[in-house]
């Protein structure tokens, strides 16, 4: 059998969240491997949500948000921004595959994309094959 | 006793009003004695004036007229000569109180009356107020009826929202992005249509239209038509095998015609009800009576039912709220654009569904071209133009077609000539317009932002269009330069204007409202209230009011949710000054004179 990852995906209730909701009302298929969690804002994702994706088993994690200048609380996106390059740095600190976390702009009318950005995100993890974090703890617990 | 003198203004106007019903009319009003022209009194001798107030023993004098305080001071002198308090003299500006001309002679009359019993108009003809239904009725569900029924929603009342389409959202949800934000216009719209499908104080009638309307202020009974969708919204579970085996095909309404749909379809992927409809005029079983194959691919019985009927309601409500909106102006009117001849002359609203993501083209600007059946549509398969031209006022600003502006399609043009840009970097964008108006918060900002962004801005209105060696060109004069210009571009995009919606004033009609000569209803007064109508409990709020954006739009739609809220709450509402007969206006004025004479 082959190898399928878990996939934790960030959306934005007002852009990406609908977005996603276009892509599954307008009936694109886009691989299952995404378990997606509303949250009102990107700018609501803190570093440790991801983190604790990681903790709880996730190989890769996805955040979705509006595109610049789109952002219902004005400049939430951008702050997602920031803590995406500062978790990007950790990343590399902690040893891990900085392709395990993308930050994606994704509005209400683009489903395609959004399920384009799924398949192709999938891939990309699916190369790096599964992320040992969960287990690492472990152990080490 | 009483005496009127009737100051007899004459212009000339036709319409004015008729003195000699009016001088008979006052004959007859109880305590009135001698009824005068002021040609027939000695107006300009006090003296002669003073005598014959003695003679005739008067203690009021009215004087009635359009302009009847130019003679006052002339009474008021003979009246002091004749021993009266000179505070007797008494005016009736029949203009003062609306009554300007002839179709309003009863409120002349209503007028007269009053100010002869010594009563003023204003404290008889007060409408009365009538106990108000809590149930609101929106009429249209575009963002101006949404953001109107949410807000009555939020304050606990119910609402009935009308649309005569399958979905809500109106034009909005057919634009991409807004000006000046450049907002994805979905992002903004969807949540909201989802809250309004959602919300439990909301009953959508969609695919439904107003038939008729009765009663008065406050206690409205209203016809409602609901066509037959054929599909059941209760049991649909929108799997979408219907759409996908259905035969019949015809242009979709929500891609403006840019692609093809089913004949059973949801309008758009985001629709709010997400239910299937089946379209009357394509389904093959319902023109040539066979066919079913939607009944029999439907995984739950009886939920398909092809021979429904439409059914009528009648709902009451005690406020209407009228947001109809505007119909896009049809290009194909001017035929020296040759929309309609030429496939690449397109109309900014088709470009907006082409950029759209969820297009047709899914964000891509490509060739209009035929497809196997002949239909003419846009697919991926064609190519991509590389120049564009953008051509303002189409049917706006011209006397030929319509002489407003329709204020949103300078904005709208700039908009499009960036989303071009942002699509096709090395496109090359004409504008041509006429005045380039950016009247609102940071438009103008936009405008210096997209002039930087390398479009060409020409300054003259274009002329003609024609097909030369395969490319359209533009014929179009330079006004900064003075000169006439000729430019080959690969698509032409018409930004059309807007237009009344051809039965609105059917609508006013039924309602009562009014409308103005270019078809949008009249408010109660520009400035100071633009979301009533003259007739109680009927506010509007859109573009169906007059051109407006979409910020317009929801701020009007919020105002007339006030207004309706503000009845509810005080649980009363006014009725209209025109519904108030004159008899009851006399009644009135007979009763405040009675209890005031009691009083003194």
């Amino acid at each position: 059998m082959s190898y399928e990852p878990t996939i934790v995906a960030f959306l934005c209730n007002w852009c990406s969240y609908t977005g996603a909701d276009l892509a599954g009302t307008s009936r694109m298929k886009y691989a299952s491997n995404v378990r997606i969690i509303r949250v009102m804002c990107s700018g609501r994702v803190d570093p440790t949500f991801v983190l604790s994706a990681f903790k709880e088993g996730a190989d890769g994690v996805l955040i979705c948000g509006c595109h610049p200048g789109d952002c219902h609380y004005h400049e939430g996106n951008y702050k997602c921004l920031r803590r995406y390059h500062l978790l990007q740095k950790y990343f590399q600190q902690m040893g891990l595959d900085k392709d395990r976390l993308r930050l994606e702009w994704i509005s209400a009318s683009e489903g395609r994309q959004f399920a384009e950005l799924v398949d192709s995100y999938t891939e990309t993890v699916k190369n790096l094959g599964p992320c040992k974090m969960k287990q690492v703890i472990e152990t080490l617990t | 006793m009483t005496g009127i003198i009737f100051t007899k203004v004459d212009n000339g106007y036709s319409g004015a009003l008729d003195y000699n019903e009016l001088f008979f009319y006052a004959k007859g009003i109880p305590g009135v004695g001698p009824v005068w022209y002021s040609t027939d009194v000695p107006l300009y001798d006090k003296q002669a004036m003073a005598d014959l107030i003695k003679e005739q023993q008067l203690k009021r004098i009215v004087v009635a007229g359009d302009t009847p305080g130019m003679v006052k001071p002339f009474l008021t002198g003979a009246m002091v000569i004749a021993g009266n308090n000179p505070e007797d003299v008494v005016l009736a500006s029949f203009r003062e109180y609306g009554a300007t001309d002839n179709t309003k002679i009863d409120r002349a009359k209503g007028i007269l009356f009053c100010i002869a019993l010594g009563v003023t108009f204003a404290e008889a003809a007060l409408p009365e107020e009538t106990d108000v239904q809590p149930d609101t009725l929106v009429i249209g569900g575009g963002i101006a009826g949404i953001q109107a029924s949410l807000e009555i929603a939020n304050g606990n009342q119910k609402v009935y929202l009308v649309e005569r389409t399958g979905t809500l959202g109106g034009h909005m949800a057919m634009f991409d992005k807004t000006f000046p934000t450049l907002d994805c216009a979905a992002c903004i719209l969807t949540p909201k249509m989802v809250e309004v499908g959602q919300h439990p104080n909301i009953e959508i009638l969609t695919y439904s239209e107003v038939k008729g309307v009765t009663g008065e202020p406050g206690n409205y009974k209203v016809k409602i038509l609901n066509k037959a969708r054929r599909v059941d919204l209760a049991t649909c579970i929108g799997c979408g095998i219907c759409t996908e085996k259905c035969p019949a095909k015809a242009p979709s309404e929500f891609d403006n015609g840019t692609t093809l749909r089913k004949a059973i379809y949801i309008p758009f992927p985001q629709a709010v009800p997400n239910k299937y409809l089946i379209d009357a005029d394509s389904c093959t079983y319902v023109l040539k009576g066979k066919c079913g194959v939607c009944v029999k691919v439907c995984p739950v019985e009886g939920c398909i039912d092809l021979d429904a009927k439409d059914q009528e309601m009648e709902i009451t409500v005690g406020n209407i709220i009228v947001a109809t909106g505007f119909k896009p102006f049809d290009a194909g009117k001017i035929e020296r654009f040759g929309y309609g001849k030429y496939p690449q002359v397109i109309t900014s609203l088709e470009l907006e569904r082409l950029i759209n993501a969820a297009g047709p083209t899914e964000g891509n600007i490509h060739f209009r071209s035929q497809d196997k059946k002949g239909n003419w549509i846009f697919s991926v398969e064609s190519g991509m133009p590389k120049s564009f031209a953008i051509i303002h006022c189409v049917g706006s600003r011209d006397e030929n077609y319509n002489k407003y502006c329709s204020r949103v399609c300078c904005m709208y043009s700039l908009k499009l000539a960036h989303l071009i840009k942002e699509k096709l970097e090395d496109a090359d964008v004409f504008e041509y317009y006429i005045d380039m108006r950016a009247f609102g918060k940071g438009y103008e900002e936009f405008y210096e932002r997209i002039e930087n962004e390398g479009i060409h801005i020409v300054r003259g209105r274009t002329a003609k269009i024609e097909e030369r060696n395969g490319r359209l060109m533009v014929r179009s004069e330079d006004i900064l330069n003075d000169q006439l210009i000729e430019q080959e571009v690969d698509m032409v995009v018409l930004s059309i204007g807007l237009e009344p919606r051809e039965d609105a004033a059917e609508l006013a009609e039924m309602l009562g409202i009014s409308t103005e000569e270019e078809g949008w209803f009249t408010e109660a007064n520009y400035n100071t209230d633009p979301v009533n109508t003259f007739v109680g409990g009927i506010t509007i709020a859109g573009v169906c009011q007059g051109p407006k954006d979409i910020p317009d739009a929801v701020a009007q739609g919020s105002a007339a949710a006030a207004r309706v809220l503000q009845s509810i709450v005080k649980g009363k509402i006014k009725k209209s000054i025109k519904d108030m007969p004159l008899e009851k206006i006399e009644e009135k004025a007979k009763q405040f004179s009675n209890s005031m004479e009691g009083k003194s």
